[in-house]
């Protein structure tokens, strides 16, 4: 019995602490709406590292992104499969409604704190 | 596919990925890979894919553990762990029996693994070890084939420039070559050190860790010298630096001085070479220039050969090519590895037949014995449990237990048993270690090392595998229907099973018994046996420094000691150093009668020191003149010679005329595993040793008094005495260190046998309590119970004697073959063994049996 309460605790500390978006999350969120209907591991790897610039590994994004599916921002459905990938169907990932409006609730609270400083908007 | 990423990988990452996410991401894996491979190769790609499988291995991936698998896993192993637990406090006496016998097998088996590690790890530590061969020599003399070491001066440099497969060689003339100890000087501080000669490469073919100085130059030219940092620190103290120092030898033969050239560290323990210092060879042949030639044999050769030679075939190359060299050479050479000459270092007619390999072999199979006898009794003692356990079976099968957790059950109860057991018999090795250290003449410690661990790991499951399979298989096969019926009585198999056990466990302890007599007999027989010459309060030494010159002066000083009895020069030990030759001529030899000799340089009274028993004639006297023109025999030569009154015959030795002057009965000059050889005696003109026979009683004083007088005739160097006796018995040492570890191993196997018989004679009384309780009531005498309770396992002790003796017959035969002076295999010693057995046995039941036979029957049948 005391496995299960100590397991479930490990379990609900990790997920539910963070509820908001982290840096690395939000980027993944935002490839994810950038590549539309073709959002899966590889994808979203590539489209970060191509606009973050920096390389990123492929575990990382698999993480983050069923995290966000836990999280609820995020849904997925099984895809196609290529050849190079045998019978390993591909994941596909959309962004929910919840997604979205976590996204832009971010952005609005970093566009409004961008007019709070002082150097870039001199006559405020 | 073509491209396959690391399959062992990839399994990992299937195994540990949680199967809802397994799928897309292993596709996304291969599709990466391809691309990777396409991008920079299959290498980069094949570590990237590990670098990913690795970092994807996280809690977010991995898959959860399975609750209720988990927890049923986890439970079942509590709760078994739980009933082993209880069934050890129940049965409290087999628990202890177990424990006991468990553990001492163990510490048995340790020991022996930690001694079998040491005794393979001899010679093992030279970078070259695979490659480092040395040539052996082969005598070819009419009554067989002797092995030696010694082959001539010339063949190592020889080789190395002829053969093309000898990367290098070096010419080695171990340690006591010389004959005496060397005295080595720095600024009139004297030292005796063991000297070795080795040529230039030495340094090269063995790896000995060297502080200073340069393996290749070390011993480049003639003077110089390598010393040990032990010689060193003593002769120069920390403080100065000993590389270029000038150290000098004055001696008869060597009277120059050295230039240190490097320090080596002290040869380790493992090592069968062990010296203080290098010389250079060129030294030793400067001044003993007749080693220079291929007909004489002094220094050993070792050879590295290069990786691509095949040894075998070398070996059979090599073997006549000193006859290259010298025409008409008759002996043979042949190869053989240098790290297995310490294990495999007997020879029978020019092959190798073994050596301390044996032992190494006898006592690991002893060890397994022992802890197989311990096993046994686990098995016995479960299975004779059983009935009490039934219930237990029955109601676990009837609730839908399955038999595969039903011996998981008892199996853990085994692995317990056994994990208890390793601890205990842990504590036992380091504790005995010391002991065993001394009765097996090493210094083993204990590294703890991931090979000690993984092998104490090893040897604990076996065991714990070994001893709880059978009854866990046995246990776990009962039909519950019969045992609620109470149908199950014990089948005739499983009897014959359990007595079949117990008869091999007192054959096993039966044979070492007889063995142990038979061997401690055999030492003591060698130690004791009349050799010819009486080697109590006999003390030897080196006679050298001015010793040598004025000796004769020293020796009448010794003398006119009333302690002591008598006192000769020597020249050599009769503890197995001596020459041959074969260059004696006499009247009536044929012209192919061929005799080998040992040749004996004695000094004046020497033989009467030594009491060697006269057959006829005199000895030698210093009271006549032209002694060293006479010569004596050994009744062997005369035999050999085949004369006939021999007195006043003259022989020719070497080409000059001898008179002999007497015969001396037989007497043991070589180990006693050789039979005694023709030999003759001859005046020596300086002998390298003094022996002193000295009055028993108080022989310290007498010893004071010597080194008194030796210091006034040798002054600046110790006084390093031994007495001949223990010398002569450390001949022995390893027939010595058989018989006592052979007693340790049979004390312990008859113990541990007899610890499993009590159980089981505890158990079939506790059983049969009721029974012998109304025996009792109805007349039975204590006698009669007795008997009854007996007779069983004493039938079965009487099988295992009858098996074993044979078998320890043909085993003893064998070992004693080995000896050429042997004691007769009497009948008695098998007598003793069974009779000793079976009174062991009869007393460990006694405690029992008495018990059971004695007690009050009402208090047996008060229950019901």
């Amino acid at each position: 019995m005391y496995q299960i309460i100590s397991y479930n605790f490990v379990y609900y500390t990790l997920y539910m602490k963070n509820k908001g978006l982290g840096e690395f999350e939000e980027l993944v969120l935002l490839a994810v709406c950038i590549l539309e209907d073709a959002a899966y591991g590889i994808s979203v790897k590539k489209e970060v590292e191509k606009h973050s610039g920096r390389s990123i590994l492929l575990g990382a994004v698999h993480i983050t992104l069923y995290r966000l599916q836990d999280k609820g921002f995020l849904k997925s459905e099984l895809g196609g499969n290529t050849e190079k990938r045998g019978d390993r169907r591909k994941r596909l990932f959309s962004i929910t409604d919840t997604g979205m409006q976590q996204l832009k609730a971010a952005q609005e609270v970093r566009q409004k704190m961008w007019q709070f400083i002082p150097q870039l908007n001199p006559e405020v | 596919m073509k491209n396959r990423p690391p399959k062992l990988f990839l399994k990992f990452f299937q195994w540990f990925c949680h199967p809802g996410l397994q799928k897309p991401i292993e596709g996304d894996l291969m599709e990466l890979y391809e691309e990777r491979i396409k991008d920079g190769g299959k290498k980069k790609a094949d570590l990237k894919f590990i670098r990913d499988v690795l970092l994807l291995f996280r809690p977010s991936i991995i898959k959860p553990a399975d609750g209720t698998y988990r927890i049923n896993n986890y439970g079942m192993l509590k709760h078994n762990v739980k009933l082993a637990f209880r069934s050890f406090k129940r049965f409290k006496t087999s628990f202890t029996i177990n424990l006991i016998g468990l553990s001492t097998g163990l510490a048995s088996v340790f020991l022996i693994y930690l001694w079998i590690t040491d005794e393979l790890s001899v010679d093992k530590f030279h970078m070259h070890e695979k490659y480092i061969y040395q040539v052996m020599h082969n005598i070819h003399m009419p009554d067989g084939i002797m092995t030696i070491e010694p082959t001539p001066a010339l063949l190592g440099q020889s080789l190395e420039d002829e053969i093309s497969e000898v990367e290098m060689a070096a010419s080695v003339l171990p340690v006591g070559s010389y004959g005496s100890d060397r005295i080595i000087q720095y600024e009139g501080k004297k030292l005796k050190v063991l000297d070795q000669y080795a040529s230039e490469r030495f340094f090269q073919v063995f790896s000995f860790e060297l502080l200073r100085g340069d393996r290749a130059t070390v011993l480049a030219a003639e003077e110089n010298v390598a010393i040990s940092d032990e010689i060193a620190e003593r002769l120069f103290g920390s403080e100065i630096d000993p590389v270029g120092k000038i150290i000098e030898v004055t001696s008869e033969d060597i009277n120059q001085s050295f230039k240190i050239t490097g320090v080596f560290k002290k040869p380790p323990l493992n090592s069968t070479q062990n010296f203080d210092i290098v010389f250079t060879l060129e030294t030793f042949l400067k001044h003993h220039s007749h080693i220079r030639e291929w007909g004489n044999s002094d220094p050993g050769t070792y050879l590295v050969l290069n990786e691509k030679a095949d040894p075998t075939e070398l070996s059979e190359r090599l073997r006549d090519y000193v006859s290259t060299k010298l025409t008409g050479y008759r002996h043979k050479l042949f190869l053989q590895k240098y790290s297995d000459r310490y294990l495999n270092g007997s020879y029978e007619n020019g092959v190798v037949v073994g050596g301390r390999i044996q032992y190494v072999q006898i006592f690991s199979i002893v060890a397994t014995l022992v802890l197989l006898i311990a096993c046994i009794n686990f098995m016995n003692l479960s299975t004779a449990r059983a009935s009490r356990r039934l219930k237990e079976i029955g109601v676990k099968k009837a609730m839908g237990a399955k038999r595969a957790s039903l011996m998981a059950q008892h199996l853990t109860e085994a692995f317990l048993m056994t994990f208890i057991a390793i601890g205990l018999a842990v504590m036992i090795s380091v504790l005995v270690l010391p002991y065993f250290n001394t009765l097996t003449g090493k210094a083993i410690q204990v590294d703890i090392t991931w090979d000690l661990l993984r092998s104490v790991a090893v040897i604990g499951a076996l065991t714990a595998v070994l001893a709880g399979s059978y009854p866990a298989l046995y246990l776990s096969g009962f039909d519950p229907i019969k045992i609620f019926k109470g149908k199950i009585t014990g089948s005739i198999g499983e009897l014959w099973a359990r007595r079949g056990l117990v008869i091999f466990q007192f054959c096993i302890s039966i044979l070492l018994v007889s063995s142990i007599l038979i061997i401690s007999s055999q030492v003591d027989f060698i130690q004791n046996k009349n050799l010819g010459f009486k080697k109590d309060h006999v003390i030897y030494f080196n006679s050298d420094g001015e010793l040598k010159k004025t000796s004769e002066v020293f020796l009448e000083a010794l003398k006119n000691e009333s302690a002591v009895i008598n006192a000769g020069m020597f020249g050599h030990d009769l503890l197995g150093g001596m020459g041959t030759t074969s260059g004696i001529d006499w009247e009536g030899k044929g012209p192919d009668e061929f005799i080998q000799f040992g040749n004996l340089e004695v000094g004046f009274d020497l033989i009467e020191t030594f009491g060697f028993e006269l057959a006829a004639g005199r000895t030698f006297s210093s009271e006549r003149s032209n002694e060293n023109t006479k010569i004596l025999f050994n009744e062997k030569a005369i035999e050999a010679m085949g004369l006939e009154d021999p007195i006043g015959k003259i022989v020719s030795l070497w080409g000059r005329e001898r008179e002999i002057i007497g015969v001396v009965k037989n007497f043991h000059f070589e180990s006693l595993h050789k039979e005694i050889r023709p030999c003759f005696l001859q005046l020596g003109s300086g002998g390298s040793s003094i022996v002193v026979r000295i009055a028993g009683g108080d022989e310290l004083r007498t010893i004071e008094r010597i080194n008194e007088i030796y210091r006034e005739h040798n002054p600046g160097l110790s006084f390093d005495f031994k007495f001949f006796d223990q010398e002569y018995d450390a001949l022995y040492q390893s027939e010595q260190q058989i018989a006592d570890l052979s007693k340790a191993f049979g004390v312990i196997a008859i113990l541990v046998s007899c610890l499993g018989l009590f159980g089981l004679v505890a158990f079939t009384s506790e059983k049969r309590q009721k029974e012998i309780g109304i025996r009792k009531v109805l007349g039975s005498s204590e006698y009669n119970l007795i008997l009854l309770l007996t007779s069983d396992f004493s039938k079965m002790i009487g099988a295992a004697i009858i098996i074993s003796l044979p078998l320890s017959y043909i085993l003893m035969r064998h070992w004693l073959d080995s000896f050429a002076y042997r004691i007769p295999l009497d009948i008695w010693f098998f007598v003793i063994a069974g009779t000793f057995s079976m009174l062991v046995a009869w007393t460990t039941m006694s405690f029992q049996t008495l018990k059971t036979a004695k007690a009050n029957p009402v208090k047996a049948l008060k229950y019901e």
